[in-house]
């Protein structure tokens, strides 16, 4: 199934040119805002320590953090699992009559399936933010965690536009925001729910912290007289001095920017005449958390860094690692959380080139962890899926031990290089990338080059 | 027990408590940006604020008294042609003079106080009025704070967000923010570092998405 999805991607043109596009600008404007550190490694090293910390403790913040947000008349709610999270939305959605919900991004929201329980409660739910929107109308997924319609170039959103909400036809990426901001503007003065993420919860005060550049999350929440927060239980942070290390490196890792337009700190009471609920979401984070080295894993921001230098994403995009989390963090979380076939499919999505490790701002070791996560994806495949692979392993591992055996796949290699065309469909039968050619094997084995050497007493051994 | 009914809360928390080690010790850490120091004086800092609000696409005007800052701002509201005004009075845009002195420099415009409407009503004010406890120098952030919803929807409805903020409120950068700000109940922050922003197609920045589309702080030097 992979194999397939990957071959589509790799065949579309059009996703191929956005994927570099945006990639090239969101990397670029990354790498000046590294600039503006004195120690780029060095603030890296602070937020890893926070962010460990924070994790190691996660049961006294999540504790802290209840008692601080009921104090201030918050409603908290806990998920064990999508389904429970589901559950709950939909529950709050009854019992408040909503018939009408703006969401603003919220990857937990994705995991869990907030958009779908609400609708099954009779909620009409509408995307705010514009990526959403557009991935919204087009009925699909977004397919990066801070750029939901990054695999769609301008005339492609145009035309969803166009074909869903009926705008005049444009590739102008101004004209496009104009209109759905205009058309958002009444689904905000008239919705009974917001709905929204955080990207922190601060234990100590309580307050909830909500990045954003559009402005569409603090429209939600200052003008629905319901608020509801979904969010994973990694995201609570000690202290509001904690919360500041992180935010010091989210926009930098995330767009590239110093710090994004709006930063709320919102208070643990709920504004006059509104209610607001926090559901905390475990959905397979407690089993990270218990799971060794993999508990690296949560100390995640959740920037996408990782995504934007990731030569894999750059070629395959969100939608191929096949669940809510995508780039070289999805591949490592994927056999650990419920994540459906991505589980063993995700992690083979890697090269093990170790870039996302160079510019993870909580310093994750994520190809490590990928290499880790695919002995356990391994592990869960069909027996006889594995043996195959086993067999395969050792039927390789004999004919590089065995040197006629070596030279007779060398010599074979040569004879194919030289039918330049039929290379690459040979490695496409075989299962390699079958888009690129593989360097002509050299004239000469290095062994037999090792050996010429000594016998001409040109090598100490 | 149905699966709905069940203690999520206490399996949750006993699967952290089982797992090891739960006692890392908390860290002082703090990311350190090329931001001015502490020692740095009042000039230093301001210029250092300027290239960032220059940056994030945010005027400024920097007034000598409370009598250049009225002006300025009434001379702005009046080249954007605004009928209506919204003022979120909290801090300096709630002490006496500075209505009162609006009142007198905008005769013509109506001045409506953002915590006694409903918060849609102010999206016919074209322009929003509010008063920053804190600027942070490193980013060019402007710490905004309010309780009420009309308050924090008066820096976010009109198209044109004014801010007032006295030279004294320019701190170095968000450590020095969290280390002051106030922590009164049900106080909301904001920050804003400049006008709504998206870049999610094909990474083209367009201004001005879901908040204003324009912002400017005006710096008051003698207080």
């Amino acid at each position: 199934m992979l194999a397939a999805v990957v071959a589509e991607k790799l065949r579309d043109e059009r996703l191929q040119a956005a994927l570099r596009k945006s990639l090239a600008t969101v990397r670029e404007r990354m790498a000046k805002a590294r600039e503006r550190f004195e120690d780029f490694a060095e603030a890296r090293t602070c937020v890893a320590t926070v962010r460990q910390g924070s994790v190691g403790r996660l049961r006294q913040n999540l504790e802290a953090l209840e008692q601080s947000l009921q104090a201030g008349g918050t409603k908290v709610l806990w998920a064990a699992d999508a389904q429970e999270a589901r559950f709950r939305l939909a529950e709050i959605a009854r019992a408040h009559k909503v018939l009408r919900c703006v969401a603003s991004k919220t990857m937990v929201g994705e995991e869990v399936g907030a958009e779908k329980a609400l609708r099954s409660a009779g909620v009409n739910v509408v995307q705010t933010d514009l990526g959403e929107r557009i991935v919204q109308l087009a009925g699909q997924k977004p397919s990066h965690i801070t750029a939901p319609c990054l695999h769609l170039d301008a005339q492609q959103c145009g035309s969803i536009l166009e074909r869903a909400a009926g705008m005049p036809r444009t590739a102008d990426p101004e004209e496009m925001c104009r209109f759905v901001s205009r058309t958002l503007r009444d689904a905000f003065a008239t919705s009974d729910m917001a709905l929204s993420g955080a990207n922190m919860a601060i234990a100590q005060t309580g307050e909830l912290v909500i990045v954003e550049n559009e402005g569409n999350g603090r429209s939600g929440y200052t003008l629905c007289p319901l608020h509801v927060v979904v969010t994973g239980i990694d995201k609570v942070v000690s202290s509001r001095r904690e919360a500041a290390a992180v935010l010091g490196l989210l926009a930098p890792s995330a767009t590239g920017q110093d710090v994004t337009v709006y930063t709320s700190f919102l208070a643990p009471e709920p504004l006059p005449g509104q209610t607001r609920y926090v559901i905390l979401v475990d959905n397979g984070r407690s089993a990270v958390f218990a799971s060794g080295p993999h508990r690296e894993l949560l100390r995640c921001i959740r920037c996408g860094g990782c995504l934007n230098v990731c030569p894999v994403y750059e070629r395959v995009s969100g939608h191929a690692y096949l669940w809510t989390y995508s780039g070289p963090i999805g591949a490592a979380l994927a056999p650990f959380m419920p994540s459906g076939d991505a589980a063993t499919a995700a992690p083979d999505l890697c090269t093990l080139c170790g870039a996302c490790d160079d510019v993870c701002p909580a310093k994750i070791p994520l190809s490590r962890l990928i290499a880790l996560g695919r002995s356990a994806a391994n592990a869960a495949r069909p027996v006889e899926e594995r043996t195959h692979l086993a067999r395969l392993a050792r039927w390789f591992g004999r004919a590089m031990g065995s040197g006629g055996a070596y030279g007779l796949s060398h010599l074979g290699h040569r004879i194919l290089a030289r039918l330049r065309g039929r290379m690459a469909r040979v490695e496409s039968a075989v299962g390699w990338s079958g888009d690129r050619l593989a360097p002509r094997p050299a004239r000469r084995l290095f062994r037999s080059m090792f050996r010429a050497g000594r016998r001409r007493g040109r090598l100490p051994l | 027990m149905t699966k709905q009914e069940r203690d999520s809360r206490g399996e949750i928390l006993a699967r952290l408590a089982s797992a090891f080690d739960a006692q890392t010790p908390c860290t002082d850490a703090s990311v350190r940006r090329k931001e001015p120091s502490r020692d740095a004086d009042r000039d230093a800092l301001l210029n250092v604020l300027k290239g960032r609000l220059e940056e994030n696409r945010t005027g400024f005007h920097l007034v000598s008294d409370r009598k250049a800052l009225l002006e300025a701002l009434a001379n702005r509201v009046y080249f954007e042609r605004a009928a209506s005004v919204a003022v979120d009075a909290g801090g300096m845009a709630g002490e006496p003079w500075f209505l009162d002195g609006l009142r007198v420099l905008l005769p013509g415009v109506e001045l409506v106080k953002a915590a006694d409407v409903s918060p849609g009503e102010l999206e016919r004010c074209e322009v929003g009025v509010t008063a920053a406890s804190s600027v942070l120098a490193a980013t060019g952030a402007m710490a905004l704070s309010a309780s009420t919803a009309g308050g924090l929807a008066a820096s976010l409805l009109p198209r044109i967000h004014y801010v007032v903020a006295r030279q004294s409120d320019v701190v170095q950068g968000l450590a020095t923010w969290t280390a002051t700000a106030s922590r009164e109940k049900g106080l909301y922050h904001v920050h804003v570092s400049g006008p709504s922003r998206t870049a999610d197609i094909e990474k083209k920045l367009v201004y001005g998405v879901h908040g204003p589309w324009k912002v400017s702080l005006f710096l008051l030097q003698s207080e």
